[in-house]
């Protein structure tokens, strides 16, 4: 796997230095790819994270020559920064195998129908046997179960995708309804789940739940085995876990998730801060699998609950702000009471004319007697773990 | 590629029925309305909730008269609910919320059928009278047109100005008009009332005059209509609609009611009973969207009156034609600044769940006062933005009062009155 990883590397280098911000980095910091390994040279090169892609020239750090063959999109993820992206066509194609791979060990080694129940479809999820569930919000969810549990009946027995919060809600609904559909496997993403909420799904839906570490821009980094050990997908990304300076820690050791991906030339990711904290371990695992275990401290679940009933998932709320990186460079969501929000942003430049549009969409989204007072700022300050904050509960002390 | 076509298609498709016999019509319609009957009962939950509760189900839907059985929605079902029940969940869908306070002072949001994000279908739906003139789809959608509107909404062909700037430099926006070159303004009937006053004073503010006026939002009487005709040298054409619907009325040359948009509405009237009147009896104007997936709005009691005949028109359409009563025009004047209803309602467009109703009162040349009905999101703060926005309207020196009422008065036909002007009456 080193040696596959080496090769990949230095692969990835060779294009990278094509494009004139990485040729800086490259010559600035001595990393000579005739003469060092991949692993030599990662060593040497900076971390690189959202903020200072989004203070470089986007010509500097794409390939034009294959946009054309790419996918163009936009994410905040744990950060609370919006942040556009391109992936190229051979990172979906690789995409595939590895989600197969994850597909099945969910499946406990069959490889069962997949339903993605999400808001928009993701390309190199599943290239066969799967279908599209459209869910617009965790609210959606009671007025859609129906719908889903038709659509699990008519495939016999599935595996679903969907979000930690939603699993949470389908949950909830199921012991409501008393329907025990056939699902074997649920993989959740996108939120960090504890153990009671992991057995609370568990339990309700009979299903074996498995956690993909992963995101929009980053891909699928990680996914649990049966023995609840998340493993790193080796020939996806080289990923390290280093301290403040950018150096590597050693396994069992906490420190910033970094990533480089291997399948990524029309905007190579090098040595990119994931905005998470994790753990690394090499120690072998009873599953048997040789790859690396990962413990990632992600993006928390968090629901906002109104004194009327209504709940609302924050990964929702963040979601608003996705695709609005031209107004919002960064974003902070603060609860100061049961129907107020203050949200602090550092604006960009067409915030103002997106203001008005952003408060209807997150007053429908979020509760039709929400107040919203914005706030605009020159920066947002991180936790105290150095992790961006986007996300704080004045009504309940909670920082996400 | 695909949805240009369908959209050509959908436009020569609703130009044919137009033109079909008023048989042939209601069948379509019917079998419209069953297909987005079955789409409101099973994707939008506020749909799926009222049906469940009348015990009505899509397939009893035979025939366009079987309209009666389903219940009556109206504004207050709507208002205070989470965008998931009152839309669409089974699609992503844009969601542009539309606000308006409209003419019965309750500020309320919808989201528009996708139709109307075509050039083709906006142009259509809001200047059908130029189908005697424009044929093709491509011409529809080329059309110049100048708006006076409450916002700009920009697109390929259109000039936008907004009424406060209009009211503010009158000539200026004259000359933008003028060099636009515009085939037809589009303004409501006091707005283009305005632009005539401006004309007559001088003439060669606009010399090159637009062939149509387009009127729309408020009720056009004769006498507005023959001084707006006079003086723009221009036939004006009268539409109705409303924020939720979109354009769901139009005259034809006749100039003797509103045809119905037979592809994208059902008009009823009905008494206050909910009882269908007969053809020609006043009652309560109730709409059904046919194009309106995203957020269905299926027998929708709009707040206006009207009466609705079924008789054949002499321009050979056999649609029914709508005669609207009820909606009214106002202006409030401050020293030399004239406020029309239109720019108070802006005032509390995007106030959706925080003002229930409302309503404005001069009291005196130097003091204005604003009444509302205060909704969930009200909080103290709501107040200050209104006096804020108002006093921008109105100027400085006038003093602004806002008291939160618990119900508002109502004039005999049944509307509240937004505009009041009670400096004239001491």
């Amino acid at each position: 796997m080193e040696h596959f990883q080496d090769a990949r590397l230095l692969d990835l280098f060779k294009h990278a230095v094509s494009l004139p911000l990485w040729k800086d980095v490259f010559s600035s910091t001595g990393a000579d790819i005739s003469r060092h390994s991949g692993r030599e040279i990662i060593g040497l090169l900076p971390i690189f994270s959202k903020k200072d892609f989004l203070l470089a020239k986007q010509e500097h750090y794409t390939d034009a020559t294959l946009f054309t063959m790419s996918r163009y999109d936009q994410t905040s993820g744990s950060t609370g920064r919006p942040f556009p992206f391109y992936h190229d066509a051979g990172y979906e194609l690789r995409s595939y195998a590895i989600c197969e791979r994850m597909m099945r060990t969910a499946g406990s080694g069959k490889r069962l129908p997949l339903i993605i129940v999400r808001r928009g479809g993701r390309m190199g999820f599943a290239f066969t046997n799967y279908s599209f569930f459209y869910l617009d919000n965790y609210n959606s969810l009671q007025h859609r179960l129906s719908a889903l549990l038709a659509l699990i009946r008519s495939k016999g027995e599935v595996v679903l995708f969907m979000w930690s919060s939603v699993a949470l809600e389908f949950s909830r609904l199921l012991n409501m309804s008393r329907e025990r559909p056939f699902i074997r496997g649920i993989i959740v993403s996108g939120e960090s789940l504890s153990d009671d909420r992991r057995a609370q799904i568990e339990d309700a839906t009979g299903a074996r739940v498995s956690i993909l570490y992963g995101a929009s821009d980053m891909g699928r980094l990680a996914f649990e085995c049966e023995k609840q050990q998340l493993h790193v997908n080796e020939e996806w990304a080289y990923v390290e876990i280093v301290d403040e300076a950018g150096n590597q820690l050693p396994g069992g050791v906490e420190g910033r998730l970094v990533v480089t991906l291997f399948d990524n030339r029309v905007m190579p990711f090098i040595r990119y801060d994931s905005g998470d904290l994790g753990i690394l371990s090499d120690k072998p695992c009873s599953c048997g699998r040789t790859l690396r275990t990962l413990q990632v401290r992600g993006r928390q679940m968090h629901l906002l609950s109104f004194p009327d009933g209504r709940t609302v998932s924050i990964l929702d709320v963040a979601g608003s702000f996705d695709r609005r990186g031209n107004a919002v460079h960064q974003f902070q969501i603060v609860r100061t009471g049961p129907y107020a929000l203050t949200i602090r942003v550092v604006p960009n430049s067409h915030f103002e004319e997106s203001r008005e549009e952003l408060t209807d969409t997150l007053t429908q989204l979020i509760h039709p007697s929400i107040q919203i007072r914005w706030e605009t700022t020159t920066g947002i300050e991180s936790g105290r773990s150095g992790k961006a904050v986007y996300f704080i509960d004045q009504t309940s002390n909670t920082h996400v | 590629m695909f949805n240009a076509l369908r959209r050509k298609a959908d436009l020569y498709r609703f130009l044919y029925l137009h033109r079909r016999k008023a048989a042939l019509i209601e069948k379509w319609q019917g079998e419209q309305l069953r297909i987005l009957m079955a789409h409101a009962m099973y994707n939008v939950p506020l749909y799926k909730e009222l049906y469940l509760a009348a015990r009505v189900h899509f397939s009893d839907l035979q025939t366009l008269s079987d309209i009666r059985k389903l219940p009556l929605t109206h504004k207050d079902l709507f208002l205070g609910r989470p965008a998931e029940e009152i839309t669409r969940g089974d699609r992503r869908i844009p969601r542009k919320w539309k606000k308006s306070s409209g003419s019965t002072g309750k500020p309320r949001a919808a989201l528009m059928s996708s139709a109307f994000e075509s050039n083709f279908y906006a142009n259509f739906a809001c200047f059908r009278f130029l189908l005697g003139t424009v044929i093709t789809p491509r011409a529809f959608r080329d059309i110049r047109i100048a708006h006076i509107n409450l916002q700009s909404a920009p697109r390929k062909g259109h000039l936008f100005t907004t009424i406060t700037e209009f009211l503010a430099d009158p000539d200026g926006v004259l000359q933008k008009i003028t060099a636009h070159r515009p085939q037809v303004i589009a303004s409501f009937p006091s707005v283009l009332l305005e632009v005539a006053k401006r004309l007559g004073e001088n003439p060669n503010l606009l010399p090159e005059k637009p062939r149509y006026a387009s009127s729309f939002g408020e009720m056009l009487t004769p006498s507005t209509r023959h001084e707006i005709e006079e003086k723009l040298g221009c036939e004006v054409f009268d539409r109705y609609g409303a924020t939720e619907i979109g354009a769901a009325a139009s005259e034809c040359r006749q100039h003797n009611g509103m045809h119905i948009h037979s592809e994208s509405a059902i008009v009823e009237i009905l008494n206050e009973k909910n009882e269908t009147v007969p053809s020609g009896v006043r009652g309560k104007v109730v709409v059904t969207d046919l194009l309106n997936y995203n957020m269905p709005f299926i027998r929708y009691e709009i707040g206006d009156y009207g009466r609705l005949s079924y008789e054949r028109c002499p321009c050979g359409q056999e649609t029914p034609r709508l005669w609207l009563e009820g909606r009214f025009t106002a202006n409030l004047v401050f020293g030399e600044k004239v406020i029309n209803h239109i720019e108070f309602e802006g005032v509390f467009d995007d106030l959706v769940n925080a003002v229930l109703q409302y309503r404005v009162i001069k009291v005196a040349d130097d003091e204005l006062h604003a009444e509302l009905i205060p909704g969930p999101a009200y909080r103290s703060i709501v107040e200050q933005k209104i006096i804020r926005r108002v006093q921008k309207l109105i100027g400085p020196n006038v003093r602004i009062r806002v008291a939160v009422v618990h119900a508002l008065p109502r004039t005999l036909r049944g509307k509240s009155q937004i505009i009041n002007d009670h400096s004239l009456a001491v």
